[in-house]
Protein backbone atom coordinates (compact mmCIF):
# COMPACT_ATOMS: atom_id res chain seq x y z
CA UNK A 1 0.00 0.00 0.00
CA UNK A 2 1.30 3.41 -0.96
CA UNK A 3 1.11 6.68 1.14
CA UNK A 4 -1.34 8.10 -0.76
CA UNK A 5 -3.43 4.95 -0.69
CA UNK A 6 -2.75 5.08 2.73
CA UNK A 7 -3.81 8.11 3.39
CA UNK A 8 -7.15 8.03 1.29
CA UNK A 9 -8.21 5.07 3.15
CA UNK A 10 -7.80 6.79 6.78
CA UNK A 11 -9.45 9.72 5.25
CA UNK A 12 -12.43 7.46 4.61
CA UNK A 13 -12.52 5.32 7.61
CA UNK A 14 -12.53 8.93 9.53
CA UNK A 15 -15.31 9.64 7.87
CA UNK A 16 -17.62 10.10 10.81
CA UNK A 17 -15.81 12.67 12.27
CA UNK A 18 -16.17 16.58 11.70
CA UNK A 19 -14.68 18.20 8.03
CA UNK A 20 -11.80 19.82 10.61
CA UNK A 21 -10.91 16.19 12.52
CA UNK A 22 -10.44 14.74 9.35
CA UNK A 23 -8.19 17.34 8.12
CA UNK A 24 -6.26 17.19 10.63
CA UNK A 25 -5.59 14.10 11.55
CA UNK A 26 -4.49 13.72 7.76
CA UNK A 27 -2.46 16.99 8.03
CA UNK A 28 -0.77 14.87 11.03
CA UNK A 29 0.37 11.96 9.03
CA UNK A 30 1.15 13.64 5.97
CA UNK A 31 3.81 15.70 8.12
CA UNK A 32 4.27 12.13 9.58
CA UNK A 33 5.46 10.33 6.45
CA UNK A 34 7.40 13.72 5.31
CA UNK A 35 9.60 13.83 8.21
CA UNK A 36 9.99 9.89 8.52
CA UNK A 37 11.57 9.89 4.78
CA UNK A 38 11.36 7.96 1.90
CA UNK A 39 13.43 5.05 3.49
CA UNK A 40 11.46 4.54 6.62
CA UNK A 41 7.84 4.86 4.80
CA UNK A 42 7.85 1.10 4.59
CA UNK A 43 8.53 0.83 8.54
CA UNK A 44 6.13 3.54 9.35
CA UNK A 45 3.50 2.17 7.49
CA UNK A 46 4.00 -1.27 9.53
CA UNK A 47 4.21 0.29 12.64
CA UNK A 48 1.19 2.23 12.23
CA UNK A 49 -1.02 -0.78 11.61
CA UNK A 50 -3.69 -1.15 8.36
CA UNK A 51 -5.79 2.20 8.19
CA UNK A 52 -8.79 0.80 9.32
CA UNK A 53 -6.79 -0.18 13.14
CA UNK A 54 -5.13 3.63 12.61
CA UNK A 55 -8.90 5.10 12.42
CA UNK A 56 -10.20 2.47 15.17
CA UNK A 57 -7.64 4.30 17.85
CA UNK A 58 -7.80 7.49 16.69
CA UNK A 59 -11.96 7.49 17.19
CA UNK A 60 -11.59 5.97 20.38
CA UNK A 61 -8.61 8.49 22.04
CA UNK A 62 -9.71 11.57 20.27
CA UNK A 63 -11.71 12.74 22.34
CA UNK A 64 -10.65 11.00 26.27
CA UNK A 65 -8.22 9.67 27.40
CA UNK A 66 -6.93 5.93 27.36
CA UNK A 67 -8.11 4.57 30.72
CA UNK A 68 -4.87 2.16 31.45
CA UNK A 69 -4.60 1.59 34.92
CA UNK A 70 -4.52 4.84 36.31
CA UNK A 71 -3.14 5.05 40.10
CA UNK A 72 -2.48 9.15 40.20
CA UNK A 73 -5.81 10.05 40.48
CA UNK A 74 -9.71 9.17 39.50
CA UNK A 75 -10.46 12.56 37.72
CA UNK A 76 -10.70 12.32 34.18
CA UNK A 77 -10.28 15.48 31.40
CA UNK A 78 -13.40 16.72 30.89
CA UNK A 79 -14.65 15.05 27.30
CA UNK A 80 -15.05 17.45 24.72
CA UNK A 81 -17.70 17.53 22.80
CA UNK A 82 -17.31 17.77 19.16
CA UNK A 83 -19.12 20.76 17.32
CA UNK A 84 -21.33 21.91 20.67
CA UNK A 85 -20.56 25.22 19.64
CA UNK A 86 -22.55 25.82 16.32
CA UNK A 87 -25.39 23.84 17.78
CA UNK A 88 -25.34 26.24 20.95
CA UNK A 89 -25.36 29.55 18.99
CA UNK A 90 -28.66 28.55 16.90
CA UNK A 91 -30.53 27.43 20.29
CA UNK A 92 -29.22 30.86 21.63
CA UNK A 93 -30.29 32.64 18.68
CA UNK A 94 -33.70 30.66 18.52
CA UNK A 95 -33.94 31.80 22.10
CA UNK A 96 -33.39 35.15 21.82
CA UNK A 97 -35.45 35.72 18.78
CA UNK A 98 -38.41 34.60 20.98
CA UNK A 99 -37.96 36.51 23.73
CA UNK A 100 -37.43 39.74 21.94
CA UNK A 101 -40.49 39.19 19.90
CA UNK A 102 -42.80 41.78 21.78
CA UNK A 103 -40.04 44.31 21.11
CA UNK A 104 -38.68 43.47 17.86
CA UNK A 105 -42.76 43.54 16.29
CA UNK A 106 -43.41 46.80 16.70
CA UNK A 107 -40.28 48.42 16.38
CA UNK A 108 -40.31 46.77 12.80
CA UNK A 109 -44.00 47.97 12.46
CA UNK A 110 -42.90 51.69 12.95
CA UNK A 111 -39.51 51.56 10.43
CA UNK A 112 -41.99 49.75 7.87
CA UNK A 113 -44.17 52.72 8.34
CA UNK A 114 -41.90 55.73 8.38
CA UNK A 115 -40.52 54.07 4.89
CA UNK A 116 -43.56 53.89 3.51
CA UNK A 117 -44.15 57.44 4.82
CA UNK A 118 -41.22 58.97 3.27
CA UNK A 119 -41.80 56.91 -0.49
CA UNK A 120 -45.45 58.56 -0.58
CA UNK A 121 -43.93 61.67 0.39
CA UNK A 122 -41.75 61.87 -2.09
CA UNK A 123 -43.69 60.68 -4.36
CA UNK A 124 -46.33 63.71 -3.82
CA UNK A 125 -43.57 66.24 -3.89
CA UNK A 126 -43.11 64.92 -7.29
CA UNK A 127 -46.34 64.62 -8.51
CA UNK A 128 -46.81 68.12 -6.98
CA UNK A 129 -43.79 69.97 -9.02
CA UNK A 130 -45.57 68.30 -12.35
CA UNK A 131 -48.79 69.58 -11.30
CA UNK A 132 -47.55 73.53 -11.06
CA UNK A 133 -45.51 72.92 -13.78
CA UNK A 134 -48.48 71.53 -16.09
CA UNK A 135 -50.35 74.57 -14.59
CA UNK A 136 -47.77 76.94 -15.55
CA UNK A 137 -46.99 75.72 -18.71
CA UNK A 138 -51.16 75.35 -19.67
CA UNK A 139 -51.66 78.99 -18.57
CA UNK A 140 -49.14 80.53 -20.39
CA UNK A 141 -50.18 78.58 -23.76
CA UNK A 142 -53.83 78.71 -23.19
CA UNK A 143 -53.19 82.78 -22.63
CA UNK A 144 -50.28 83.40 -25.39
CA UNK A 145 -53.05 81.66 -27.75
CA UNK A 146 -56.00 83.48 -27.01
CA UNK A 147 -54.10 86.81 -27.00
CA UNK A 148 -52.56 86.38 -30.57
CA UNK A 149 -56.16 85.29 -31.95
CA UNK A 150 -57.44 88.38 -30.41
CA UNK A 151 -54.72 90.27 -31.70
CA UNK A 152 -55.46 88.95 -35.72
CA UNK A 153 -59.08 90.13 -35.45
CA UNK A 154 -58.47 93.15 -33.53
CA UNK A 155 -55.97 95.32 -32.27
CA UNK A 156 -55.62 96.15 -28.42
CA UNK A 157 -53.70 96.66 -25.64
CA UNK A 158 -55.42 93.75 -23.17
CA UNK A 159 -54.02 91.14 -26.12
CA UNK A 160 -50.56 92.62 -26.00
CA UNK A 161 -50.43 92.00 -22.26
CA UNK A 162 -51.99 88.65 -22.90
CA UNK A 163 -49.66 87.51 -25.46
CA UNK A 164 -46.78 89.20 -23.32
CA UNK A 165 -47.85 87.32 -19.97
CA UNK A 166 -48.52 84.19 -21.85
CA UNK A 167 -45.24 83.81 -23.31
CA UNK A 168 -43.61 84.65 -19.50
CA UNK A 169 -45.60 82.02 -18.09
CA UNK A 170 -44.58 79.42 -20.87
CA UNK A 171 -41.16 80.55 -20.55
CA UNK A 172 -41.48 80.09 -16.66
CA UNK A 173 -42.95 76.96 -16.75
CA UNK A 174 -40.15 75.33 -19.58
CA UNK A 175 -36.98 76.42 -16.95
CA UNK A 176 -39.20 75.01 -13.95
CA UNK A 177 -39.64 72.01 -16.07
CA UNK A 178 -36.16 71.43 -17.51
CA UNK A 179 -34.67 71.80 -13.73
CA UNK A 180 -37.30 69.93 -12.28
CA UNK A 181 -36.59 66.76 -14.76
CA UNK A 182 -32.92 67.43 -13.67
CA UNK A 183 -33.65 67.53 -9.84
CA UNK A 184 -35.80 64.45 -10.12
CA UNK A 185 -33.30 62.44 -12.41
CA UNK A 186 -30.39 63.78 -9.76
CA UNK A 187 -32.93 62.48 -6.97
CA UNK A 188 -33.29 58.99 -8.46
CA UNK A 189 -29.81 58.61 -8.78
CA UNK A 190 -28.25 58.87 -5.68
CA UNK A 191 -31.42 56.89 -4.38
CA UNK A 192 -30.00 53.71 -6.45
CA UNK A 193 -26.54 54.73 -5.53
CA UNK A 194 -27.10 54.44 -2.13
CA UNK A 195 -29.28 51.33 -2.24
CA UNK A 196 -26.80 49.59 -4.59
CA UNK A 197 -23.94 50.67 -1.50
CA UNK A 198 -26.65 49.52 1.12
CA UNK A 199 -26.36 45.67 -0.96
CA UNK A 200 -22.30 45.84 -1.04
CA UNK A 201 -22.60 46.35 2.58
CA UNK A 202 -24.30 43.58 3.79
CA UNK A 203 -22.58 41.73 1.35
CA UNK A 204 -19.14 42.39 2.56
CA UNK A 205 -20.72 41.91 6.35
CA UNK B 1 8.08 -4.13 31.16
CA UNK B 2 5.31 -5.14 33.29
CA UNK B 3 4.08 -1.53 34.74
CA UNK B 4 1.34 0.07 32.44
CA UNK B 5 1.55 3.59 31.77
CA UNK B 6 -1.98 5.27 31.70
CA UNK B 7 -3.07 7.77 29.59
CA UNK B 8 -2.81 10.35 31.96
CA UNK B 9 0.91 9.89 32.34
CA UNK B 10 1.64 9.70 28.69
CA UNK B 11 -0.48 12.76 28.52
CA UNK B 12 1.62 14.10 30.86
CA UNK B 13 4.78 13.33 29.26
CA UNK B 14 4.19 14.28 26.42
CA UNK B 15 3.17 18.21 27.84
CA UNK B 16 6.66 18.21 29.54
CA UNK B 17 8.64 17.01 26.23
CA UNK B 18 7.42 20.17 24.62
CA UNK B 19 7.39 22.42 27.05
CA UNK B 20 11.45 21.82 26.76
CA UNK B 21 11.12 22.36 22.85
CA UNK B 22 8.40 23.08 20.76
CA UNK B 23 8.46 19.78 18.59
CA UNK B 24 6.88 18.33 15.67
CA UNK B 25 4.89 15.20 15.23
CA UNK B 26 7.73 12.96 14.00
CA UNK B 27 10.28 13.88 16.91
CA UNK B 28 7.85 13.78 19.24
CA UNK B 29 6.77 10.52 18.92
CA UNK B 30 10.74 9.45 18.31
CA UNK B 31 11.18 11.18 21.56
CA UNK B 32 8.28 9.49 23.94
CA UNK B 33 9.26 6.26 22.11
CA UNK B 34 12.98 6.56 23.36
CA UNK B 35 11.15 6.47 26.77
CA UNK B 36 7.81 4.25 26.52
CA UNK B 37 7.18 1.33 24.30
CA UNK B 38 4.59 2.70 22.59
CA UNK B 39 3.12 2.46 18.69
CA UNK B 40 3.71 4.78 16.49
CA UNK B 41 0.50 5.34 16.32
CA UNK B 42 -0.25 6.45 19.94
CA UNK B 43 0.47 10.00 19.50
CA UNK B 44 -1.61 11.63 17.30
CA UNK B 45 -5.13 11.60 19.56
CA UNK B 46 -2.37 12.60 22.78
CA UNK B 47 -1.54 15.72 20.94
CA UNK B 48 -4.83 16.40 19.11
CA UNK B 49 -6.85 16.41 22.86
CA UNK B 50 -3.59 18.44 24.59
CA UNK B 51 -4.27 20.77 21.81
CA UNK B 52 -8.44 20.79 22.42
CA UNK B 53 -7.66 21.27 25.67
CA UNK B 54 -5.98 24.28 25.43
CA UNK B 55 -2.39 22.94 26.34
CA UNK B 56 -0.66 23.27 23.36
CA UNK B 57 -0.89 25.59 20.52
CA UNK B 58 0.55 24.50 16.40
CA UNK B 59 2.03 26.88 13.51
CA UNK B 60 3.50 25.86 10.44
CA UNK B 61 6.60 26.25 9.65
CA UNK B 62 8.33 25.55 6.02
CA UNK B 63 10.99 22.99 6.49
CA UNK B 64 12.85 21.72 3.19
CA UNK B 65 10.47 22.60 1.40
CA UNK B 66 7.78 20.80 2.96
CA UNK B 67 5.16 22.38 5.70
CA UNK B 68 5.77 21.28 9.02
CA UNK B 69 3.37 21.61 12.23
CA UNK B 70 5.07 22.51 15.55
CA UNK B 71 3.54 22.06 19.03
CA UNK B 72 4.27 24.50 21.71
CA UNK B 73 2.92 24.57 25.45
CA UNK B 74 0.30 27.09 26.11
CA UNK B 75 0.51 29.30 29.70
CA UNK B 76 -2.28 27.02 30.29
CA UNK B 77 -0.52 23.96 29.22
CA UNK B 78 2.62 25.10 31.98
CA UNK B 79 -0.15 25.48 34.74
CA UNK B 80 -1.67 22.00 33.88
CA UNK B 81 2.39 20.75 33.29
CA UNK B 82 2.95 22.06 37.36
CA UNK B 83 -0.06 20.47 38.72
CA UNK B 84 0.50 17.16 37.15
CA UNK B 85 4.08 17.22 38.39
CA UNK B 86 3.23 17.61 41.95
CA UNK B 87 0.41 14.96 41.62
CA UNK B 88 3.40 12.72 40.04
CA UNK B 89 5.71 13.68 42.83
CA UNK B 90 2.90 12.35 45.48
CA UNK B 91 1.91 9.38 43.54
CA UNK B 92 5.76 8.40 43.04
CA UNK B 93 6.57 8.75 46.78
CA UNK B 94 3.61 6.57 48.00
CA UNK B 95 4.85 4.20 45.46
CA UNK B 96 8.52 4.63 46.64
CA UNK B 97 7.13 4.04 50.41
CA UNK B 98 5.71 1.17 49.57
CA UNK B 99 8.68 -0.48 47.41
CA UNK B 100 11.61 0.36 49.25
CA UNK B 101 10.19 1.79 53.11
CA UNK B 102 11.06 4.48 54.64
CA UNK B 103 13.87 6.30 53.84
CA UNK B 104 15.73 7.89 57.19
Amino acid sequence: MTRIDYLNTLKYELRSLPWNEQKEALDFYNNYFDDAGLDNIEAVLKELGSPQELAQFILQNINSVPSVIDGTTTKKYKTLQLNTKPKNHTWLIIILAILAAPIWFPIGITVIAIVFSLVVTGFALVFALVVTVFAILGAGIVLGGISLIYLFRIFTYEAVYGLGVGLILTGIGLIVSYYGIIFVIFIIKKLIEKTKKGEHNEKNE
Amino acid sequence: MGFYTSGELLDTIVLALISQEKSYGYKITQNVRNILDISESTLYPVLRRLQKNGYLETYDEEFAGKIRRYYKITAHGMIELDSKRREWKDYRGKIDLALFGEKE
